[in-house]
């Protein structure tokens, strides 16, 4: 945890007074308006209002440690980031209703293929991995949808309006952490929601066709090396070669 | 995710394009709407040409519009998924309970 407290915080239209308590709360300095990093100047943090737009695609091949969404005071910085980034890792935390709205594992990826991480080859697999997973932890960990809910015909309408629903909802407001790791051989990407978990070996291991559910999981398990659940559900870490 | 509709007397064509997401539940209701008064008989095709991405969502969508028009025995085909719409066909093994075509 020691590193984080060197971190410098860049503000992207996030009002003063919530940068400055972010800073005060985790004892980072503040970055210069409107400046981004310089690589090997320490460890630097994008705070911004929305991570939407051409300023975050800009950001994404800046030498940023992490890209943080706060949108309001209320907003915290979760400790899976305040680890990851003491860590040196790569951190992405969003709120659930962005990472629904925006294509948030193409925006991982981005940030991936600009620091050399990603070939154009693997590319695909790895996003369409790492879309499955962002969208469990979106639908099922934090609005807490039922996942038997959407393979029935007769429910499906009812899965839709409450899906609305729930985007609007306080549920909305927990946060998506992508958290990414890499060496010469492996990449290891971890999703983590603030849901109530769920139980992996309740669902079916193999490619079911005809399965109502639990289809996501298993297009996860063909395209990595490994998949391993943790933290009662909450924590997915997905393993590449890279 | 948009879509184009293309009916004839005995086949009634769905153009989908761009990205068919978990995002997506709502607007698919619209096209569930299709199947709603089906004659008999009747053939759907869902063309994928136009679209880019697909995701476990979007292959569950396929599974119910499927259920629903067999349901009133009408059958549903796939037809002309390319790169990763045809990959994730493949990966789910889709090709052992959909019709699908080039």
């Amino acid at each position: 945890m020691a590193a984080a407290s060197v971190a410098h915080l860049y503000g992207n239209g996030v009002p003063d007074e919530i940068l400055h308590g972010v800073a005060q709360r985790h004892g980072f300095t503040l970055a210069p308006q409107g400046t981004h990093p310089a690589a090997g100047n320490g460890v630097a943090v994008l705070v911004s209002a929305s991570m939407d737009g051409t300023a975050i695609s800009q950001a994404l091949s800046q030498p940023y440690q992490g890209y943080v969404e706060l949108t309001s005071a209320e907003d915290q910085l979760t400790s899976t980031t305040l680890e990851g980034i003491g860590a040196r890792k790569l951190c992405f935390s969003l709120t659930t209703s962005t990472a629904y709205t925006i294509d948030s594992a193409a925006l991982v990826c981005d940030a991936l293929a600009a620091r050399g991480v990603l070939t154009p080859i693997r590319r695909p697999d790895v996003e369409l991995a790492l879309h499955e997973s962002i969208s469990n932890a979106v639908v099922h960990g934090n609005l807490g949808l039922e996942s038997n809910m959407k393979g029935d015909v007769g429910n499906f309408a009812k899965f839709a309006q409450e899906l609305q629903s729930r985007m609007v909802g306080p549920e909305a407001r927990r946060r998506v952490d992508v958290i990414a790791s890499w060496d010469h051989e492996f990449l290891d990407i971890s999703i983590i929601d603030q849901g109530n978990g769920y139980d992996e070996s309740k669902l079916p291991a193999n490619m079911d066709p005809f399965a109502p559910a639990g289809r996501g999981l298993a297009i996860i398990r063909s395209l990595t090396l490994a998949m391993n659940v943790t933290h009662g559900g909450r924590v997915t870490t997905l393993r590449f070669l890279t | 995710m948009d879509y184009k509709v293309r009916k004839t007397d005995t086949t009634t064509e769905v153009l989908l394009s761009g990205r068919l997401t978990f995002t997506d539940h709502e607007q698919f209701r619209s096209v569930m709407a299709l199947f709603d008064e089906p004659v008999k008989g009747q053939k759907f095709v869902f063309d994928l040409a136009g679209l880019e991405f697909v995701d476990s969502s979007g292959l569950g969508m396929f599974l119910i519009a499927r259920d629903t028009a067999e349901r009133n025995d009408c059958q549903l085909v796939l037809r002309g998924a390319h790169n990763q719409v045809r990959r994730i066909l493949d990966i789910a093994k889709f090709g052992t309970i959909f019709n699908i075509e080039d």
